[in-house]
């Protein structure tokens, strides 16, 4: 901002003196015909020690400095401006709510805002933009939520810090693909998930002509990408990633092809299957049985679709067991009830018992929850004492199978019809607490009043304090989200605060219900009433 | 005044008291709920409030201050229950039943009204000696007036024997070099700083405390403290010919180095009267105690003004919590500033704030080039400013780095390097010129609040 002129030397002639000491080096003003050259003369007094001299000029120099400063003008071009959005803003209630939660309070509800926000068509204020983009940015499923609510603004900010590449893609399938033929590290991530979700084709077609210059590392994340909008289209180019160097991208690859009932992998699968189990009739009972002649170890074409041939070590699981419940659970559970013309709840029950019960049970697990087969996720749910196998299979536990299988209704109606059945319906590890916490739906009036009851219960009745309730705290906090507003009565009062084993309770109680009016007060900013 | 929940919040020493005060808005949380008037009108809360102990806890409020008493052990106040009382109040009054206060409020409000009776008896008492009234006995009043001299006198010599150390001392520096006040330990400038502290020159020794950390502080600070020493040195040298000063720059000498005027005496002084913009906001903890810096500009003035309110740092924990929460950036009201003397008017009180008025449109400056212009012409008039109030109608902050905001000239200003919100101001902003308020120190711009659609967002 400061020219070198004869006087700004002076002043550099006295941060030098002084810098030295004056005892060493007196302050020698150069000359200058400038005003403050001229006013030196004056400042400089004989009957004054060196020191003073000093001072004197540099205070006189470091005025007349600032006092004469012009601003700088920019050799930048101006930033050019974010285009124009034409959606309203959220209201001042939704706003101050938005701040509160970005202040840490009800972070997890964050979700819910950004849900609304895109439902009703509003903007993010502009000065939370930034919090809410990093908030995405470590949380990944809440990046649709921004993009779909950021609008503009969150666009040309994202334009400028590369940890939120994510905003950057825009609707246009067109800039998508430009992003990523032109575009570096994770806005490429971003561009081609996103047009996946919009174009398919497109996407894979992009993935396939660039895929010999992508980094290996990266392979896996981009074929895993695919599993949005996978069809028979993308068969050829997933073939062929079966045979990539990497192991990660084969078994990405093999685990989408099995999800193609049609694709050649699936019915490799199938003839597979087939070899190994039969159906026949027990001669003494008449009923049921099934076959099983173990397979041999897994061969190089069964490595190769996918199949793990060695079991965890240690797990005691067999090796013919664990290739058998792999070989099962690629195949669709529907083959079996169709081919045999066979209920599903008859041949999981053919199972009990069976020298080959875990192995068959692993396979239908991962099976159902692979091809969302609604019958047999029922099934196996009604059954669970035949259904129940160890963790060390590797399959999906029960509950997560049938919360991802079975229709939300259903789901709903079981759980509940549970909890009215069953006094320790929410108690440690039993299976209707397990499957609430697994199951990502918001429940129904009927279920949160069910859960509210047996709630209430077990804070009041039985003398088991909060603290040796085992997930009672992750149930609580999956209430505060899942509850819908019509029930919300029900957890917001009539807790028995009488109780010897309330005080244990309180806190976790407290937490619950400031969640759960902060939500209603999240859609009351909305303009949306929650009904009464 | 009218309570909102917003309002009632801002009471809250920090935010986890204003969240555990808006979890305990709940009927279900108190045993009893009762209101009654206070003489002036005001609502008289109180509530029992079941907590973790065996009794509840009592709470009571009196809204017309507010005043807040409550039987818990908190330290915080108002604490989490007298929070919670009064905004269950705000949201749901219906919840309270109106009835005579019960003895253990009665109690209270007897014991703040002697207090108060109390209070401004001792004020009527303090006003008739200060010769409001007819002071009683004349001689009485005559020695309290040379007594007063007497001590005027006595610091006056203190501080002149203060400030002929001080000398001594910077001219010492400068003979031996600055070079070895790099290797001067922290406590050199602090014992220096202590004996102004003692002679009464606290403004002087605040200044050697902000020149310590200069040595430590990076490329160029051979400059930087050896203009902090010739500005300290004009101030000396202002004093020692004080009498010779235009009164408005011995003011200003005189508040450089520590005195303070009476707020008393301001407040008979006829001040300015204009729409005053509440522009800008700054909580700082400086020198043991919490200053919140509230920057106003008049509508009719054209400039700024600067409010300083003061608390121990104890009372008010969290760090962005206004010392005084009523001056909200982005409101405006009608009243009347008295500005402290000075050659250059920046530092006021409120003398009568009447009325909230509409935002004064078109306030600031049009340009970076007028800004400069009338930050140098006050920094000639004073050389001892440290922060000037700067108001861009259209400033764009710039994308690239280092950060700048520029004008429609393609004038720039460059942003301080511990300006740490630059990503909210670039999403207010949008790459559009906004209106931006901030303190500018003659080398960088701190900015303090930006304007966007929504109205004004503050800045850390």
């Amino acid at each position: 901002m400061t020219n070198p002129t004869p006087d700004f030397a002076i002043w550099s002639a006295a941060v030098n003196a002084a810098l030295l000491g004056t005892d060493r080096t007196p302050l020698a003003t150069p000359p200058s015909d400038g005003a403050l050259g001229t006013a030196c003369p004056v400042l400089v007094r004989v009957e004054s020690d060196a020191a003073t001299n000093l001072l004197r000029v540099a205070a006189a120099a470091s005025a007349y400095q600032r006092c004469g400063r012009t601003p700088g003008r920019s050799q930048e071009a101006p930033p050019s401006p974010c285009p124009r959005d034409d959606r309203p803003t959220c209201t001042p209630t939704a706003a101050a709510l938005l701040r509160r939660i970005l202040h840490g309070e009800h972070e997890s509800l964050l979700q819910t805002w950004l849900t609304l926000a895109a439902r009703h068509e509003v903007r993010i204020p502009a000065d939370t933009l930034p919090a809410v983009l990093d908030l995405a940015n470590k949380s990944p499923k809440l990046r649709h939520l921004v993009r779909a609510t950021g609008g503009a603004r969150a666009r040309w900010l994202a334009a400028l810090n590369e940890d939120w590449a994510f905003a950057i893609v825009g609707d246009s399938p067109g800039a998508l693909a430009t992003i990523w033929e032109t575009g570096t590290g994770m806005a490429r991530h971003e561009a081609l998930q996103w047009l996946r979700q919009l174009d398919p084709e497109r996407a894979r077609t992009l993935l396939e002509a660039s895929w010999a210059q992508e980094d290996p590392n990266n392979r896996m994340f981009f074929v895993a990408m695919l599993a949005f909008g996978l069809s028979l289209a993308d068969e050829p180019f997933l073939e062929r990633a079966l045979d990539d160097r990497r192991k990660e991208v084969r078994q990405q690859a093999a685990g989408l092809l099995v999800r193609l009932p049609s694709s050649a992998l699936a019915a490799r699968m199938l003839d597979r299957a087939r070899e190994l189990i039969t159906l026949g009739t027990s001669t003494i009972l008449q009923r049921p049985r099934i076959e099983v002649t173990p397979p041999d170890e897994a061969d190089a074409a069964m490595i190769r679709d996918g199949v793990n041939p060695k079991p965890p070590a240690g797990s005691g699981v067999g090796e013919k067991a664990w290739v058998l419940a792999q070989v099962i659970g690629g195949v669709p559970p529907s083959t079996w009830s169709a081919a045999w013309s066979i209920e599903p709840a008859k041949l999981i029950r053919a199972a009990d018992g069976h020298e080959w019960r875990e192995a068959l049970v692993a396979g239908w697990l991962s099976a159902t929850e692979r091809f969302h087969d609604a019958a047999w996720a029922q099934a196996l749910w009604d059954n669970e004492v035949v259904a129940r196998i160890e963790p060390k299979w590797g399959a999906p536990p029960l509950e997560h199978v049938f919360t991802r299988a079975a229709p939300p209704d259903v789901v709903d109606t079981a759980l509940r019809r549970e909890l009215d059945a069953r006094q320790d319906a929410l108690r440690g590890a039993h299976r209707v607490a397990v499957a609430l916490l697994r199951w990502p739906n918001e429940w129904s009036d009927a279920l949160s009043r069910a859960v509210a009851k047996r709630l209430k219960q077990h804070a009041g009745g039985d003398h088991v304090p909060f603290t040796s309730e085992f997930g009672m705290r992750a149930l609580l906090d999956r209430c505060a989200h899942a509850v819908p507003a019509s029930a919300a009565d029900a957890f917001l009062d009539g807790w028995p605060e009488q109780s010897d084993v309330w005080s244990t309770w309180a806190s976790a109680i407290d937490t619950l219900t400031s969640v759960l009016r902060f939500r209603f007060d999240l859609h009351l900013a909305f303009n949306e009433e929650p009904p009464a | 005044m009218t309570w909102t929940a917003e309002t009632v919040l801002a009471l809250a020493p920090d935010p986890a008291s204003a969240k555990a005060g808006r979890d305990l808005a709940v009927r279900r949380k108190w045993t009893t709920l009762g209101v009654s008037r206070s003489p002036d009108g005001a609502p008289v809360l109180w509530g029992a409030c079941q907590g973790s102990g065996k009794d509840p806890y009592l709470t009571r409020a009196d809204t017309s201050e507010p005043a807040f008493k409550c039987s818990c052990p908190s330290r915080k106040f108002p604490c989490k229950h007298s929070l919670g009382l009064f905004l269950l109040f705000v949201q749901s009054p219906a919840e309270f039943t109106t009835s005579a206060p019960p003895d253990w409020v009665a109690e209270w409000l007897e014991s703040r009204s002697e207090r108060a009776a109390k209070r401004a008896e001792r004020e009527a008492r303090a006003a008739e000696a200060d010769g409001e009234g007819t002071p009683a006995d004349p001689a009485q009043a005559e020695k309290a007036a040379k007594q007063a001299a007497a001590r005027a006198a006595e610091r006056e010599r203190r501080v002149a024997a203060g400030i002929a150390e001080l000398d001594l001392w910077l001219r010492d520096l400068i003979r031996q070099g600055l070079s070895t006040a790099a290797t001067r330990p922290a406590s050199s400038w602090e014992t220096m700083a202590a004996r102004l502290v003692d002679a009464q020159a606290p403004g002087a020794a605040r200044l050697v405390r902000q020149m310590a950390t200069i040595p430590a502080s990076g490329d160029g600070w051979p400059e930087r403290l050896l203009d902090r020493m010739a500005r300290l040195h004009l101030l000396l040298e202002g004093y020692s010919r004080i009498d010779s000063l235009p009164p408005d720059l011995a003011a200003d000498v005189r508040t450089g180095l520590g005195w303070t005027t009476a707020q008393e005496t301001l407040l008979e002084l006829e001040g300015v009267r204009d729409h005053w913009a509440i522009v800008g906001r700054r909580v700082t903890d400086d020198d043991r105690l919490r200053v919140q810096r509230t920057w106003l500009w008049g509508k009719e003035a054209r400039r700024g003004a600067l409010l300083l309110h003061f608390a121990p740092p104890g009372a008010v924990r969290s760090e962005t919590k206004p010392v005084d929460p009523t001056f909200v950036p982005g409101t405006a009201f009608d009243g009347t500033l008295v500005f402290f003397p000075s050659a250059t008017p920046l530092r006021a009180i409120v003398k009568e704030r009447a009325t909230a008025v509409d935002w004064p449109v078109g306030i600031g400056y049009a340009g970076v080039s007028e800004a400069v212009a009338a930050t140098a012409t006050a920094d000639a008039r004073t050389p001892w400013l440290e922060g000037h109030p700067v108001f861009l109608r259209d400033a764009t902050p710039t994308t690239l780095t280092p950060a700048r905001v520029r004008d429609a000239a393609g004038r720039t200003m460059p942003l301080s390097t511990r300006f740490r919100d630059r990503w909210r101001l670039l999403a207010v902003s949008g790459g559009s010129p906004v209106p931006l308020f901030g303190e500018w120190d003659g080398e960088a711009l701190m900015p303090l609040t930006v304007w966007g659609e929504t109205g004004a967002v503050s800045l850390a």
